[in-house]
């Protein structure tokens, strides 16, 4: 069982991957998620809240971020730090990139959904379109006529 | 534990595609526009979402190559994280967008240059916003942010394309000329009846606010570097009944007087936050501000004169961050500064700066005011200047209630006359002190110290007595050791090293981070539960 409790007092909460894994997660963490804050209202507290969106995998990313999003809400090098290891994922697994974008919307985490975001934009910055492409794997579905023309039509931005 | 990719060897599979468009336009909402526009050719399921981008990001200084002149980017860059106060900024008890002052006084921000194009893109560059906007087609705008050189031929453009900002409902709106040839150009008056933002942020913009403006949405307004006339901020403070956040930044005031009071006597401002830093008036003398807002929780104060009064009736007040220039640090102005910490008293959260400590510093450790300090948590700046020490000291004898203290120590930056030189006063200053501070035995419980040994490094330090010259810097050691020695509840003390100076060799870094730590661990402590931790960047 993946455990991702610390040795604080404050209330756990159970959750339930969609593959069946079991997770306890702090209540103050747990609550970073609108969905989850959402459920509890609706009175599934005292329940282990199934979570049919996500796998055990991505789940343990979600919380590894929000736990990590908390800490460095007070520092200013942590943020630069946790801002910086997109480029990383995105270059290794755009896959689980992708996983765990879809998961932070699903569970409804505005920081993580900024975070997330920021990460692909950054990784998009002063990149050309090929390597963008090549490393997304991206599949230029244009034509090379296509993509000629769509050059030429917008050279106002590209030039 | 499963592996974290769970598929995908196999076969290269773009998934980043699949995403739904709402994610994939939030995504890139993040991207200035002509980075935006530029994705728009990776394949066709990227092909034209950016028309649907619901925030647009115009910055002539990220388009192309553009090599601006921008002479104030090297003052901020100077001067960023200086003062971020975000060591205690537990849940959203304090925010660490405030930026104390800067403690210094600047020209005005205006150049002039040729009516030409400072940049030579200035027709790509408007060519490219009219033809984004032109095929943009989102039916609501979010945020909108303008940042380009100013130039005639900006002229024709900008209301246009203000224009379609508003009339989508823009909710944000930034708009910056990091250089612009003063009084060519003005906002459009209809811009200030605009009733969907919410938040504004206009820096280094003329802006010439009209009698009666109508922001009936409007939270949040930040001004900086901006020249004020007789009239605006009142007219602004009425016409923005909602606003909670009022930011002004090395504005010139042309009354010479700031007055953020109601707009009727029956009425009352929703104001929570305000920030002025280093504003002046028209012959470059710092302002005066007057002040009635009962529901402020946060005070940011640089370089202001109060009036009598002016900081009375704060009674929702719980943070205040204080800073005055270091023309003030005189004994004349001591009476002041402890008028105004008499009407913060209240605050849990006080902040001051070096030149403040300075001031204090003239009386002398014992003074004791005629009120009872409720402050938490202190956040001092300092350069642990001799003039400083006792400053610290009083502040803490008459902190009753004092929990966290947070000392940021800073490099020296302005010249402030140390009337004492570096001598035998600093050298054991604390230990010499004969008397028990009441917090410091009953309540303190956390300290931070950042900026550790960072203190003089601007001083010429011959690399050969580099080692002696760090191993003698006890002031600092000292500061700790007489935490650790005095508090006898404390539970954490953190300290922060600065970064590696330059001209020091990493080696050579290591081994005097080695002593100092060695040093720092082996000082006895007076509660017993208390953890020290050693932070190294």
């Amino acid at each position: 069982m993946a455990s991702t409790s610390n040795s604080t007092s404050s209330k756990i909460i159970t959750l339930r991957s969609s593959d069946g894994e079991v997770f306890e997660v702090e209540e103050s963490v747990a609550l970073e998620s609108n969905l989850i804050r959402r459920m509890m209202e609706d009175d599934c507290a005292n329940n282990i809240i199934p979570l049919p969106n996500v796998t055990a995998p991505i789940f343990y990313l979600v919380i590894e971020h929000c736990k990590k999003h908390a800490e460095m809400k007070d520092n200013k090098e942590k943020k630069k730090e946790l801002r910086s290891q997109g480029e990383e994922l995105l270059k290794s697994d755009p896959h689980t990139y992708s996983n765990l974008m879809e998961a932070v919307n699903y569970l409804d985490i505005k920081s993580l959904m900024d975070l997330t975001a920021q990460w692909l934009a950054d990784f998009l910055k002063g990149k050309s379109p090929r390597l963008i492409r090549e490393l997304l794997k991206i599949k230029n579905d244009f034509t090379p006529e296509e993509e000629a023309e769509i050059l030429e039509r917008n050279r106002w931005a590209f030039d | 534990m499963a592996s974290t990719s769970s598929s995908s060897n196999e076969q290269p599979i773009d998934r980043i595609s699949s995403l739904p468009d709402a994610l994939l336009l939030h995504i890139l909402s993040f991207l200035d526009m002509s980075q935006a526009v530029q994705t728009g050719i990776l394949s066709s399921r990227w092909m034209g979402l950016w028309t649907a981008i619901p925030s647009l990001d115009f910055d002539q200084y990220q388009y192309k190559n553009y090599k601006g002149y921008n002479p104030f980017v090297e003052h901020f860059e100077a001067y960023t994280g200086f003062f971020d106060y975000d060591d205690f900024t537990r849940s959203n008890e304090f925010d660490d967008s405030h930026d104390f002052g800067f403690g210094f006084r600047h020209g005005f921000g205006h150049v002039d240059v040729d009516d030409g194009d400072a940049g030579g893109n200035a027709d790509d560059f408007i060519k490219f916003v009219e033809h984004s906007l032109v095929l943009h087609v989102a039916p609501k705008i979010n945020r909108f942010s303008l940042t380009f050189d100013y130039s005639k031929k900006f002229e024709p453009f900008l209301d246009g394309w203000i224009l379609s900002a508003v009339r989508r409902d823009v909710k944000e709106l930034y708009l910056e000329f990091p250089v612009c040839i003063d009084h060519i150009c003005k906002l459009p008056s209809w811009l200030f009846k605009c009733k969907s933002l919410v938040s504004l942020s206009l820096h280094k913009c003329p802006i010439g606010v009209p009698k009666s403006v109508c922001f009936s949405s409007l939270l949040s307004l930040t001004i900086t570097w901006i020249r004020m006339e007789v009239g605006s901020i009142p007219a602004l403070l009425a016409g923005s009944p909602l606003l909670e956040e009022l930011v002004l930044d090395k504005c010139e005031l042309s009354s010479g007087r700031l007055r953020i009071l109601p707009s009727s006597p029956s009425s009352e401002l929703r104001l929570k936050h305000l920030t002025v830093t280093c504003c002046s008036n028209q012959s470059g003398d710092e302002i005066g501000l007057e002040l009635r807002a009962p529901n402020l929780e946060m005070l940011n104060l640089c370089g202001v004169k109060l009036y009598k009064n002016s900081l009375r009736n704060l009674i929702s007040l719980r943070e205040a961050y204080l800073d005055i220039y270091c023309t003030k640090v005189n004994p004349k102005f001591h009476p002041t500064l402890e008028s105004w910490l008499k009407d913060l008293q209240h605050v849990r959260l006080l902040a001051l700066s070096s030149s403040c400590l300075k001031v204090l510093s003239f009386m002398e450790e014992l003074y004791r005011p005629s009120y009872d300090s409720k402050t938490k948590c202190l956040i001092l700046e300092s350069e642990l200047e001799s003039l400083e020490l006792r400053g610290i000291a009083n502040l803490l004898w008459r902190s009753h209630d004092l929990e966290n203290l947070i000392i940021k120590l800073s490099p020296s930056l302005f010249f402030t006359p140390d009337l004492r030189p570096d001598n035998d006063f600093d050298n054991g200053y604390w230990g010499r002190l004969k008397f028990s501070f009441p917090c410091v035995e009953r309540r303190l419980t956390t300290v931070k110290i950042s900026g550790f040994m960072g203190r003089k490094f601007t001083s010429a330090v011959g690399r050969k007595t580099l080692r002696r010259f760090f191993m003698t810097q006890d002031k600092e050691i000292e500061l700790v050791r007489f935490f650790l020695t005095k508090a006898v509840v404390l539970k954490k003390m953190t300290i922060q090293f600065c970064d590696k100076p330059d001209f020091v060799e990493e080696e050579e870094w290591s081994k005097i981070l080695l002593l100092v730590s060695q040093k720092l661990t082996s000082i006895p402590r007076a509660s017993s539960s208390a953890e020290l931790s050693l932070l190294y960047k």
